[in-house]
């Protein structure tokens, strides 16, 4: 006959304690990543940063059959003045080949080669508004910009392009927009013609989040611990 | 018996799940959570190299929470009893849900994920090697957690068991995990060797492509450490056909056909079976071209790419040579190998792609690249044999009734079509067609264009990751729950996840 168990050892004792260790342990990882501390630091371009209202100008486009007009109505309008990333996406065809102005910031790398340089200019909510998400802890979706050709004179006035911790330079660029551009395989892009900085670059402070290392030295201590107690249970066995 | 109710005849075949059978699937769901906190020790390294403190210590977080799991399971759930078939059908469905739990904690710490669900769904889309993404600001994530998203494909592409059984040379039985994660090649007698020959085939591959694509990235004008920093990461989501990438454009981001021509091959070698990969890897190259599956692949590879080309020549959305290989082709490719790179932004497939040539990425999706590979969707070596049946019933109407019509096809050995093995695939065909259709229904539901939804639902059954634009943070939970179901199911090709749906059953209806 087998003996009985003490009650703390018993099955249901047992599930009970690792239920509430594991709700431990997510409330703890849950108020971690809800009381991480956010940068004040105010990355908001005044005066480029209602991009929303651009966006108003342009309906979709439908998909179409070559036959068939785009946008009946469009009238042939030359100058868009200042065009939003999602604007252009949403339908290429009535910017293509048209002069258009677009601020947005700069991220990622500069990839410098034949005279110029390929950039990614977002002009999104990180770019003109919040600044990176890791700092201020503002999420506004997901990346949105156009692929931009500067020529070298233009480059050489980046200083920084965004990325982990940085707010790149942005930029206002005025230029033309190419649906299938030949040079780049088919892409849709902007070559610049004129190129402004409006905002340099500039460090996004990250706050040190101390709970969340508390947390990690804690739960590395425990993963020690049990990394004996693995040892010496498998030496018995 | 006669006395039975209809109740009790429907359980009588269930058999409840006793204590041993729980300890046995936990002890290896803890392995695995091991090897998953072992895993986010690499960039965590990165983190503390780079002075990503935060990030640094979300991965802490991440990883201990993951090795606590594992090794409290080993110390209360050490067994030496020996997986069953069923065992192991289970373990690998549960430890494909725990497994993206515990490698979405660093996501959701980093501040860049709108919820917990968010940073689960790319967690399993990274391991699954699907490549959707519900990350916010990709262009300012931590290096260190850009490199997480990037290793979770590597992991995931060559199987989190394979991991398992390499790291830990787990014990007799484990065969089982093996095919419950959708592999049924084994390319040499012995499953661990079989597992240590993945990795090798993958080393291999990491050496040559990274290099290849540190080179062409340079060229493209990316400076060393950073084109280092890209190829690596570029080098793991091609591989092993998943499709993040470092900066929101995807692939479109470098404006370099060296790197776009480097990334094809690699799409291409990650599409092929590992067991394929052992025939070349001793010299046997004529295997490469009598394979049914290698057939099957290019001869749907090529009428796709054809109607794709077609497509977009009608909708007008190209002009020249050059445009149509570098954004038709390409997306072709990368839609039939399971990887999803886009060449182009997402929304121009509705907005300038016409009908035809999404179409075609449709199909390319849905029918995936070969079985035993890092690819998804229903597999060329299920689309060969399907085929062949159909061909061999035709000869069989046209032949004498005293004919008998016997068909054959070659994988590494020549086989004799049977009807078992057409229907085993027929099988399988038909639940990637019902959950394609199955989640197109639910994005229908929620309001998009039915052929947005389908192209969606077919990129995440099919590990792919090609969105039409559907796919954002603020779609509803039920929607990226559908989501998530899909790629799991698609990445287990269904019979491992209907183990746990049947273990689960037992639990409650079983008997004793």
């Amino acid at each position: 006959m087998s003996a009985r168990k003490p009650f703390h050892r018993s099955t249901i004792i047992q599930w009970l304690v690792a239920i509430l260790l594991t709700t431990v342990l997510v409330l703890a990882i849950r108020g971690v990543r809800l009381s991480a501390p956010t940068s004040d630091q105010d990355f908001t371009i005044p005066e480029a940063a209602d991009v929303a209202e651009l966006e108003t100008t342009v309906e979709r486009c439908e998909r179409t059959l070559p036959d068939e007009p785009v946008l009946p109505d469009a009238d042939g309008v030359p100058n868009f003045g200042r065009v939003s990333s999602t604007a252009v996406v949403e339908c290429p065809d009535i910017f293509d080949g048209e002069p258009v102005v677009y601020v947005g910031e700069v991220v990622g790398d500069i990839l410098r080669r034949d005279g110029g340089a390929w950039v990614l200019v977002n002009d999104d909510g990180y770019a003109l508004e919040a600044g990176p998400a890791g700092s201020s802890g503002r999420l506004l979706g997901q990346n949105s910009g156009l692929s931009v050709w500067l020529p070298d004179p233009m480059v050489d006035e980046l200083s920084h392009a965004g990325g982990a911790g940085f707010r790149g330079d942005v930029i206002q660029v005025s230029g033309t927009i190419r649906r299938v551009d030949p040079a780049d395989g088919g892409g849709l892009t902007l070559r610049a013609a004129s190129m402004q900085i409006v905002a340099e670059a500039e460090t996004a402070h990250t706050p040190l989040n101390g709970g969340q290392l508390v947390l990690a030295l804690g739960l590395v201590t425990i993963v020690a611990a049990l990394v004996l107690v693995e040892r010496r249970v498998a030496a018995e066995r | 018996m006669s006395s039975q109710t209809p109740a009790h005849r429907r359980s009588i075949l269930l058999v409840r799940p006793s204590r041993q059978d729980f300890q046995l699937v936990g002890l290896y769901i803890g392995k695995v959570c091991v090897g998953l906190g072992l895993l986010q020790l690499l960039p965590l390294v990165i983190a503390l190299v780079l002075g990503e403190w935060n990030s640094a210590s979300a991965l802490a977080v991440g990883a201990a929470t993951s090795m606590i799991v594992g090794l409290v399971a080993e110390i209360r759930l050490h067994t030496n009893r020996q997986l069953l078939w069923s065992h192991g059908l289970v373990t690998v469905a549960a430890a494909w849900l725990v497994g993206p739990m515990l490698v979405a904690i660093p996501f959701w710490l980093s501040g860049h994920w709108g919820s917990y669900l968010d940073a689960f769904f790319d967690a399993m889309s990274g391991l699954t090697t699907s490549g959707l993404a519900l990350v916010q600001d990709l262009d300012h994530l931590p290096t260190s957690m850009n490199f997480l998203r990037h290793v979770t494909h590597f992991v995931g592409g060559q199987g989190i068991i394979i991991v398992v059984l390499t790291m830990f040379a787990a014990t007799s039985g484990v065969g089982t995990l093996y095919v419950g994660e959708g592999r049924d090649d084994r390319i040499v007698p012995n499953i661990i060797r079989t597992a240590r020959f993945i990795y090798l085939v993958a080393g291999a591959w990491m050496v040559a492509g990274t290099t290849l694509l540190w080179v062409t990235g340079s060229i493209a004008g990316l400076d060393p450490g950073r084109a280092f920093f890209h190829a690596i990461n570029l080098f793991m989501a091609a591989f092993d056909t998943g499709g993040f990438s470092p900066n929101s454009p995807s692939v479109a981001y470098y404006h370099s056909a060296g790197m776009e021509a480097v990334i094809v091959v690699l799409m291409i070698a990650g599409t092929l079976s590992f067991g394929m990969h052992y025939e070349l890897w001793r010299g046997r190259r004529r295997v490469l071209i009598e394979h049914i599956e290698t057939r099957a692949l290019a001869v749907t590879g090529l009428l796709t790419i054809i109607l794709a080309l077609v497509g977009l020549g009608r909708a007008g959305a190209m002009d020249g040579v050059v445009p149509f290989l570098r954004k038709g082709v390409f997306t072709v490719v990368s839609a039939h190998t399971g990887t999803g790179f886009g060449v182009v932004n997402a929304n121009l497939y509705s907005s300038e792609w016409g009908l035809i040539a999404p179409a075609a990425v449709v199909i390319a999706m849905a029918l995936g690249g070969m079985a035993s590979s890092t690819a998804g969707g229903i597999k060329a070596i299920r689309v060969g044999l399907a085929a062949k049946s159909t061909l061999r019933d035709i000869r069989s109407t046209l032949a004498p009734d005293a004919a008998l019509v016997v068909a054959s096809y070659r994988t590494r050995t020549r086989q004799v079509l049977n009807d078992g093995d057409v229907r085993a695939a027929l099988t399988i065909i038909v639940l990637f067609l019902g959950t394609y259709l199955a989640g197109a229904v639910v994005g229908v539901f929620y309001g998009f264009p039915f052929d947005e939804s389908l192209f969606e639902s077919t990129s995440a059954t099919a590990n792919v990751g090609l969105s039409t634009g559907i796919l954002a943070p603020d779609n509803p939970g039920p929607l990226k729950l559908t989501y998530i179901v899909q790629m799991w199911l698609g990445r287990l090709e269904f019979m491992s996840a209907f183990a746990l749906i049947g273990f689960v059953i037992a639990l409650a209806r079983g008997r004793e």
